[in-house]
């Protein structure tokens, strides 16, 4: 790991401290929408890290608004129905 | 001056308030997203009893607590509103503040005011086990206290980083009697996947969230899954804070200017507000009321960060919706499915129709505002409420500023008992504020005023 993916901040949504590193892969296989803003003294490096480890199209749905919670819930219901048939 | 205001047991709010009726437009049905349909009860039903759905789409202005829910609420309910003398002198300040203190309850914030209802309504419904993922611990907790006073086994996933972070939490939810499971876990089918991946994957709330709800689904109705913020029903059960303020207020005379909570999800401050901006709708008072949120991770303050990454990386083609401005506010019609989806669906309603503000507060400004609050009135508030005596600072210097007698009302959404460590970082120096300088976000702002608003 790179000592700038060491550097930690609190995060607001888990309320305790968390290194870049978690953050570049906080959302499964993408990073955190928050991390520009979280990281933002450092962020041509954490940009310059990001345009590294994702295409433009995974960086697009990345930082893409928010789902509301109702469509979250039920694709994860929808999710888990489906492994249940797997 | 009393200190502070007891409001009598037998006051006790008999009833939530349900702001849906009175809101002055209606909230957007949600879609679902497998049939762009309005999403029906039944589509939630794998994950929750039908009487809380019934009351995440009430239009009954009122609705009855329980009496066993009563019976619990008042093991701390109704809990203290106090005069925040020390620290107006502190200020010497000319406002008035008072703080509705949910510390007292067992778990030491808000949270079970929902977590014992939902507990509630789905042991009537013949439901086993709750689920639930975690964060920092203070839901999880909260719904741990809730299964044990009603005889229900309670599993928690809680984001494995956090987990090895935050032992107390834990062991409070084991206390109660429930299984505290680091996310991602062998118990799922996604918790599995995913730690093939990667075995050493410190986990997310995401994860978190999927793994409860897929313990929940699997079950055959016997688990449900629980929330504890955003949704209505959540924030319903929330109002009795704000039901109890009016009262305590009313022993003294007194009625706010000012209602200020933190606002992350949104049921701690929604929970003191709705029964105030109830008042606002029907034109009887005009407090302004103010929700506080992280400058790091701002829903309602500022738009998506997007198109500033865009923008300045030069990586993707801007989509109109991302141009907006942070003064841009959608026209209400196309309100629900724009600008906050991040936040409960009844605050980004509020905000749209100008009957809530947002603030955003960064983070060594909060820790600072909690150390005055803890040397001054004594308590040690969690990190999340520091957000709203931040704010209560702000506001009670203005009133110095303007010579007015303001009063202020602040929900005091519990104590930080157990966030100790992030008080020694900041005490230490170490922490550090990441968040983006006012100056920055305009200049990204200009920077993309060339693309065409929507």
């Amino acid at each position: 790991m790179k000592d700038i993916e060491k550097v930690e901040v609190r995060c607001p949504k888990l309320g305790g401290p968390v290194p870049l590193s978690y953050c570049l892969k906080e959302s499964g296989n993408l990073p955190c929408r928050h991390i520009l803003r979280c990281f933002s003294g450092i962020r041509e490096k954490v940009m310059e890290i990001l345009s590294s480890m994702y295409s433009q199209d995974e960086l697009k749905k990345a930082f893409s608004l928010q789902e509301d919670p109702y469509s979250r819930i039920l694709k994860k219901i929808k999710a888990a129905r489906e492994s249940t048939k797997a | 001056m009393e200190k502070m205001i007891v409001l009598p047991q037998k006051e006790i709010p008999k009833e939530w308030y349900n702001i849906l009726p009175d809101l002055p437009t209606p909230l957007k049905p949600p879609l679902n997203p497998q049939t762009g349909e309005p999403v029906k009860p039944e589509d939630l039903e794998p994950v929750f009893p039908p009487p809380l759905i019934e009351q995440e789409v009430s239009s009954e202005r009122w609705i009855k607590i329980p009496e066993d829910v009563l019976k619990i609420y008042t093991i701390w309910r109704p809990t203290p509103l106090y005069r925040a003398e020390k620290l107006e002198k502190y200020l010497e300040t000319p406002a008035k503040i008072y703080f509705k203190y949910e510390g007292v309850s067992p778990p030491g914030s808000h949270k079970p005011n929902t977590a014992v209802a939902q507990a509630y309504f789905n042991k009537i419904s013949g439901v086993k086990k709750l689920t639930t993922e975690t964060g920092a611990g203070q839901w999880g907790s909260a719904l741990s206290f809730a299964c044990s006073v009603f005889g229900l086994s309670c599993t928690v996933f809680m984001v494995k980083i956090s987990y090895q972070q935050k032992p107390y939490r834990r062991i409070m939810m084991n206390v109660w009697g429930a299984e505290c499971i680091p996310s991602p876990s062998d118990r799922t089918e996604i918790g599995r996947k995913i730690l093939k991946e990667d075995p050493d994957s410190p986990g997310s709330l995401g994860i978190a969230i999927s793994e409860a709800i897929e313990e929940a689904v699997k079950s055959g109705g016997t688990t449900k899954y629980s929330l504890g913020s955003v949704l209505n029903h959540v924030l319903l059960h929330q109002t009795i804070i704000g039901l109890e303020a009016k009262k305590q207020l009313e022993l003294v005379g007194d009625y706010p200017d000012i209602v200020v909570g933190c606002a992350g999800g949104g049921s701690n401050f929604a929970g003191l507000a709705l029964p105030f901006v109830k008042d606002k709708i029907e034109g009887k008072k005009n407090p302004k009321v103010i929700a506080v949120e992280p400058e790091s991770c701002p829903t309602m303050t500022q738009g998506p960060y997007a198109y500033d990454f865009v923008d300045t990386g030069g990586m993707t083609p801007l989509l109109p919706m991302h141009t907006l401005g942070h003064d841009f506010v959608p026209p209400p019609l196309h309100a629900g499915g724009l600008r906050y989806h991040g936040i409960a669906p009844i605050l980004s309603n509020l905000l749209l129709n100008k009957l809530i503000e947002a603030r955003a507060v960064n983070q060594l400004k909060t820790f600072e505002a909690g150390v005055t609050w803890a040397r001054t009135e004594g308590f040690i508030p969690a990190p999340e409420t520091n957000h709203a005596i931040a704010v209560v600072i702000e506001e009670a210097l203005k009133a110095k500023k303007e010579n007015r007698e303001t009063v202020i009302l602040m929900n005091f959404s519990g104590h930080g008992l157990l966030d100790l460590s992030a008080y020694d970082a900041y005490l230490e120096g170490k922490l550090q504020d990441y968040s983006l300088p006012e100056e920055e976000i305009e200049r990204a702002l200009k920077a993309i005023s060339r693309f065409p608003k929507p």
